[in-house]
């Protein structure tokens, strides 16, 4: 018997490797299927390589295909034992799987072969503490600050296993730290005002759960070269749109239209993507290529509410008023629940002098989310307009908080809407609190306004 | 035989002479502790969803059943949930069977009339089989004329029905005021300003319409049903009891209004200890909240400053059903949350002082629960040793990679967890359990009472596309029992709210709390129950009625179902 050794492989043969699994779901993005089939068909050319075994594995846990790629990851880390890539994928999506005991070991593993791989021993330490080995994982932490006094992930984790060992004093110490690192750590931030209410401070808990509220989801940026290399294997249309939104956040919506387009080439179908680029292109001031995409976008699928509610808001901002009526209804009609499309809704017919109906729509957008603070000002703005001025400042006053950059101008409204009432102290005092709000934040153009109100009531 | 038996006669073979040849025997299975019944009870339900692969979100979450003595005869029936069609003109994959009748089925227990545990189908007398998208049911005497009323909430208008006491229900949702055509899923009652009216909360989902269906996709593109996050939430819903029969909608002036999610899940019970009952919500992808009576009519959200709305990392998660009790008779409690798979329960942990800590990992719930998609759930003592098991029932809301090619790849088994005692945490005995633990469906609803009045806690579920389940409590450990019934004369009934505590010398007291809510968009069993080991000696029973009056019962007999009445028993 002849053995067929691929290049670099060890002296095993296909048989004492855990079976292939099979290409179960066909059902795919074309692109990503295409890009299974390729990574399939290079596994079964050469069955013995530990790359091609290895980059299958990536893909399928790139598209979170956890138990397969597992499995080709035993299979590859088994024909190439010395690489760490592989022995390091393999504990990563373990730890996806939950099977966190077993991850220990693998990540112990794979740092035999690169004992100095920051994120491994990063992610061997959050198994242990997991799995409640909690002395192994606060050594490791603490190995790991010596070392990078700047981690602030370390810090973090350090901070977390002082804590479920009972010590919040100085886990607030640790965690204190890492916050002060990365004061955008969501994570850090909660764990510290977790840690500060078992301390019994009540004000420094409140304070750190408020950074939290404002940053949950941030975690400092991860530089992890192998996990970073099976990332960029996604091709889906799913990713080129999450990468197109994180574009558009950033102000880059050059960008961002080049990451949905690459969408609607993994998918052509995918309508979502052309749903966002009636917006982006509005806001690119592409407008003909915003109408196009809205046209290609009933065309797949005549029945999105947001669809309808980007081209109405699209017509709006182009006085199509009439246009952008019709869009708002249409959304509102599939999507009675759609609070901006009331809201905005109840603007058109405002600004057409309808304002009961106006009203009744910004109640709908109220009865569909009763904290929508917009709708709640345009009911109050039509109150005031009206002389209707009780009603008014009752509407102005719900608003004022949460305080946030929309509460000078909320303040603004109700001060005027006092003076407008005759009512000249309070009509100073909240124009007085929207000048203090506005200049905290710079919002010199609101600022000149209330200044110049305020003035005028002083005289 | 204990395992200690086995460990011996194991010995004793070994000892036997060389020469006597003797085929052991093989060891039996452990009996099973408990062994589904539904078919041969006469609980022929099958749920169907009228899923036509267009993946619409209302097809994968629903539906729940309640555990409700309707008739006041001194055993559970049972109320299940039924789906419907929603995209009309469409063949359903997964069609019913043949003989299925449409809508909501309730039947009815005959085991008081016959002593055999039998159910009839009782709908059409009763007048309770409403047909639309059913979700969730909450069971409870709105009206305090002593017979329970079922509120059923669907994907579209739900309703009240009114239990005649005659073996009929009228649907009064209109006149009562508390129809909502949103999507509504679990709900609960609750007498929150204590005037002795079943109050109502209703959890709301999100501005998901069919005629707006989303296409969503897996990470791999393959067309799955969508997380809510690509929907809108909309918020739950408060309604006070007039006590006229009607309600008024208080979400906003209460307060309640000004913080929600995605809400699937809600229990009601005092999580302060101030003695104001809290609403506890669940919400799936966003954090969970907890809203503190403020005993004005108000309530605070605090599920943070409690340690309720997140997991230790911060994150949330997809909460789904609840379970909350004092699972290891410390005086303080336990709040469970189920999640989606890839995430695992969420245990919080009273940590003596007023707050919560995530512990699921050391309970040993983390590992054991991660792979799984939780949905009904509650913490109930099915050994009856005094402590609080676990059952979880299972089933994923996307499509599992590892169950592809298989004819449901929405399908996972449910779990039974062993309370193991104070420190030790749960441990997993699904295989210990018997062949009912061993079905792999698409588990929703799960409720929790003692269907044959043995003593011993059942459990009904329910499946998408499936049969329901009767999981019968074999009652394996001969432990000791007690089930206890609540009545008053006039306001809450039933006693919904109220604390049981049960006293016995050098034993720590068990406190259990009177309620139908929790697990997910189900009901369970109103009367509270007790294990007790091996000891059957009980020196007191305590009750703490919701107007704030206490009550102790002595001479307690143990192994029987007793009603203790307000007012007769000694003043505290």
């Amino acid at each position: 018997m002849v053995l067929v050794l691929a290049a670099g492989s060890s002296l095993l043969s296909a048989t004492e490797l855990p079976p292939l699994p099979q290409l179960k779901n066909t059902n795919l993005f074309p692109t990503v299927l295409k890009q299974l089939e390729e990574a399939y068909q290079q596994v079964n050319a050469h069955p013995l390589d530990p790359a091609a075994n290895g980059k299958l594995a990536m893909t399928l846990d790139t598209y979170e295909q956890y138990a397969s790629a597992e499995v080709c990851y035993i299979r590859a880390h088994q024909l190439d034992p010395k690489s760490f890539e592989w022995a390091y994928d393999l504990a990563y999506v373990l730890v996806k799987e939950g099977k966190y005991t077993e991850s220990v070991e693998a990540f112990r593993d794979a740092l035999k072969l690169r004992p100095d791989y920051l994120p491994a021993r990063m992610k061997l330490a959050d198994s242990l503490f997991i799995t409640r080995q909690m002395d192994a994982a606060g050594k490791l932490y603490q190995e790991i600050i010596q070392q990078y006094p700047d981690n602030a992930e370390a810090w973090y984790g350090l901070g977390r296993v002082q804590a479920a060992q009972g010590d919040y004093k100085t886990a607030a110490v640790s965690l204190a730290k890492a916050c002060e690192l990365v004061p955008q750590f969501g994570a850090a931030q909660f764990a510290l005002a977790t840690a500060y209410r078992k301390l019994g401070e009540p004000a420094r808990a409140a304070e750190h759960f408020k950074l939290y509220k404002e940053n949950a989801a941030i975690v400092p940026p991860e530089v992890d070269p192998v996990r970073t290399a099976v990332r960029q294997l996604d091709q889906s249309a799913v990713a080129d749109i999450r990468h197109g939104i994180a574009m558009a956040d950033a102000g880059n919506l050059e960008g961002a239209i080049h990451q949905h387009l690459k969408a609607i080439q993994a998918d052509p179908k995918v309508v979502q993507a052309y749903i966002n680029l009636i917006q982006l292109y509005a806001r690119n001031g592409e407008i003909d290529k915003a109408i196009q995409a809205y046209h290609e976008a009933v065309a797949l699928d005549p029945n999105r509410a947001d669809c309808y509610y980007n081209y109405g808001v699209l017509m709006f901002q182009m006085r199509k008023y009439p246009e952008a009526e019709q869009a708002m209804k249409k959304a509102i009609e599939i999507n009675p629940s759609f609070p901006e499309a009331h809201d905005n809704l109840g603007y058109l017919f405002a600004i057409q002098g309808h304002f009961d109906e106006a009203i009744s729509e910004y109640r709908k957008a109220l009865g569909a989310r009763p904290n929508f603070r917009l709708a709640r000002f345009h009911i109050g703005q039509i109150y005031a307009n009206q002389g209707k001025y009780d009603e008014a400042i009752q509407e102005f006053k719900k608003i004022l908080t949460p305080t946030d950059a929309r509460t000078p101008g909320y303040l603004y409204a109700l001060g005027a809407t006092y003076a407008r009432a005759g009512e000249r102290q309070n009509a100073l005092i909240y124009m007085r609190k929207a000048r203090d709000e506005a200049a905290a934040r710079k919002q010199t153009q609101l600022l000149s306004s209330i200044n110049q109100d305020i003035a005028n009531l002083e005289r | 035989m204990t395992r200690r038996d086995l460990l011996l006669a194991s010995l004793a073979a070994c000892a036997w002479p060389r020469k006597t040849r003797v085929a052991l025997p093989r060891p039996a299975a452990p009996a099973p502790i408990f062994r589904e019944v539904a078919a041969e009870v006469g609980l022929n339900f099958h749920h169907f969803s009228g899923s036509t692969g267009s993946l619409l979100m209302p097809e994968i979450l629903g539906a729940g059943l309640a555990l409700i003595d309707y008739d006041n005869d001194g055993d559970l029936d049972v109320y299940l949930l039924q789906g419907t069609m929603l995209e009309k003109g469409k063949k359903p994959l997964a069609p019913p069977p043949p003989g299925w009748k449409p809508g909501n089925r309730l039947f009815r227990n005959m085991l008081s009339e016959t002593g055999k545990l039998q159910f009839v189908d009782v709908t059409e007398k009763a007048g309770v089989g409403h047909i639309g998208y059913a979700m969730g049911v909450a069971v409870g005497d709105y009206d305090n004329d002593g017979y329970q009323d079922i509120y059923v909430t669907n994907f579209g208008s739900n309703v009240l029905y009114h239990n005649n006491g005659d073996g009929t229900f009228t649907d009064v949702t209109k006149e009562a005021g508390v129809e909502d055509p949103r999507w509504s899923t679990s709900a609960a009652w609750v007498d929150y300003n204590g005037d002795g009216l079943l109050d109502l909360f209703v959890c709301e989902y999100v501005d998901f319409t069919v005629l707006g269906n989303k296409r969503c996709y897996a990470p791999s593109g393959e067309p799955d049903y969508c997380s809510p996050l690509a929907y809108h939430s909309i918020p739950s819903r408060l309604f006070r009891n007039l006590g006229n029969g009607k309600f008024v909608d208080v979400t906003e002036s209460s307060g309640i209004a000004s913080a929600y999610g995605p809400a699937l899940g809600v229990i009601c019970m005092d999580f302060n200890f101030d003695g104001l009952i809290d609403i506890y919500v669940a919400n799936d992808a966003a954090a969970n909240l907890l809203w503190l009576n403020q005993g004005n009519g108000t309530f605070k959200e605090a599920g943070l400053d409690l340690g309720l709305a997140l997991s230790a990392d911060g994150l949330p998660k997809a909460g789904m059903g609840l379970s909350a009790d004092d699972i290891d008779n410390d005086g303080h409690l336990e709040v469970l949350v189920t999640n989606l798979n890839r995430e695992g329960v969420t245990l919080f942990r009273s940590d003596k002082q007023g707050m919560y800590d995530d512990d699921t990992a050391q309970y040993r719930l983390a590992q054991p629960t991660f792979g799984y998609t939780g949905y009904g759930v509650g913490f109930f003592d099915y050994d009856n040793d005094g402590l609080m098991d676990l059952f979880i029932a299972n089933g994923a809301m996307t499509i599992i990679d590892s169950m592809h090619n298989t004819s449901n790849p929405y399908a996972q088994r449910n779990q039974l967890f062993h309370n193991e005692g104070e420190g030790k945490g749960f441990r997993e005995v699904t295989d210990e359990a018997g062949p009912a633990l061993q079905l792999i469906e698409v588990s929703r609803g799960a409720a929790f009472g003692d269907i044959d009045n043995d003593g011993n806690m059942d459990i009904v579920i329910t499946n998408e596309d499936a049969p329901a389940r009767v999981f019968l409590n074999q009652g394996g450990s001969k432990n000791h029992w007690l089930l206890v019934r609540l009545e008053t004369p006039k306001l809450n009934r039933f006693g919904m709210g109220a604390m049981v505590g049960l006293f016995r010398k050098g034993l720590p007291t068990m406190w259990r709390h009177a309620h139908t809510d929790g697990s997910m968009l189900s009901a369970s069993d109103i009367r509270v129950h007790f294990g007790l080991g091996n000891n059957p000696a009980i020196d007191a029973v305590v009750v703490h009625w919701l107007d704030g009056k206490k009550e102790k019962w002595e001479k307690v007999r143990t192994d029987q179902i007793i009603t203790l009445r307000q007012s007769t028993g000694s003043p505290l």
